[in-house]
């Protein structure tokens, strides 16, 4: 490793805050982007399955609920 | 002439397969499942490993001390943004004059991701710019028209919003980015046509590379991850924008029960 503390990483000779404000915007944004689409896939077939059920409601069979 | 329109002919005939399945939703959304299933994974080990690297490992430049970490995050992100908008002009091309209804799924997938990225990288330039130039903001070309480059990728996604008929939303989206690709060689250029505090580029494909190999390698692999990670985000949302056009279709009603049993 380059630094020789933990210390010395997080304060990185005063740009410390500068460096790690950085890398944690980027943490968020990039988990932002990931975790919305995934969220939002889950709710909208959600909400199809719910409104189908409506229409239609499913007969759960056993082998269905296998699947 | 009759050899080479046979030629055509035949790559037609070759390629049709293809471009038939990229017009069918219900392979679109199985294959880019299938890819994100390795490929995500993939993607966040090697953004660790990158972040890791130019944190703790690359050493300090001579210059600017330990500030340059910075760069790990902020060239990966604004090249990023770049490649990201070429590819929403170009699906919104392939929209306009195909009318291929993918491209414009393409289109509206790609203009958040590209605003994340564009944010990023003038967020991560303005936290580098404090201690090295003294500064959070210059009005410097290079800067400027990164900003512009947001606003582009912001008004695709709220010009799509503002429209009911999103047949019309994805035409004026596309006609909208492509003008914005004016801006594209501006933003390239920007180091070398005006005066600006802006380094010009390090990395060069033609011609020595003004980065040590310590530094230049963990760069290489951040701009690698984030590219991934583009794709990663493109195709995530691509399936999210199938799922909601394609509800009222059987393959999706089927989806939704499969994967839905405990709401009903």
């Amino acid at each position: 490793m380059y630094f020789d503390s933990l210390h010395a990483l997080l304060t990185m000779d005063g740009h410390g805050v500068y460096v790690w404000v950085v890398y944690l915007v980027a943490l968020a944004i990039i988990a932002l982007l990931v975790v919305a689409p995934v969220r939002r896939r889950k709710q909208v077939l959600q909400q199809l399955a719910a409104e189908l059920n409506r229409v239609q409601p499913a007969v759960v069979s056993p082998s269905a609920k296998e699947l | 002439m009759f050899v080479r329109r046979s030629a055509h002919c035949i790559i037609a005939v070759a390629m049709w397969p293809i471009f038939h399945k990229f017009g069918s939703p219900p392979w679109l959304y199985a294959i880019s499942g299938a890819i994100l299933r390795w490929m995500l994974p993939v993607t966040l080990i090697l953004l660790i490993i990158g972040a890791v690297w130019g944190l703790m490992f690359s050493p300090a430049d001579f210059r600017q001390g330990n500030s340059y970490r910075i760069m790990y995050i902020h060239v990966p992100a604004a090249v990023v943004a770049l490649a990201g908008y070429y590819v929403m002009a170009l699906a919104g091309a392939i929209n306009l004059i195909w009318r291929m209804k993918m491209a414009d799924v393409a289109m509206k997938a790609a203009a958040p991701v590209g605003a994340a990225f564009t944010f990023l990288a003038l967020f991560s330039g303005a936290v580098w710019g404090k201690p090295t130039w003294g500064a959070w903001w210059v009005w410097d070309a290079r800067v400027t028209s990164m900003l512009i480059l947001l606003f582009l990728y912001l008004g695709v996604v709220a010009l799509y919003e503002a429209f009911d008929n999103k047949e019309a939303a994805g035409k004026a989206c596309a006609v909208l980015s492509l003008v914005g690709m004016v801006n594209i060689p501006i933003i390239y250029k920007s180091v070398d046509w005006w005066y600006s505090l802006h380094q010009p580029a390090s990395i060069k494909l033609t011609g020595e590379s003004t980065i040590d190999a310590s530094m230049l390698y963990p760069l290489l692999l951040m701009i690698a991850a984030f590219y991934a990670l583009f794709t990663c985000c493109l195709l995530l949302n691509m399936r999210v924008e199938l799922l909601r056009r394609e509800s009222r279709t059987h393959w999706v009603g089927s989806l939704a029960k499969r994967e839905c049993t405990d709401v009903l």
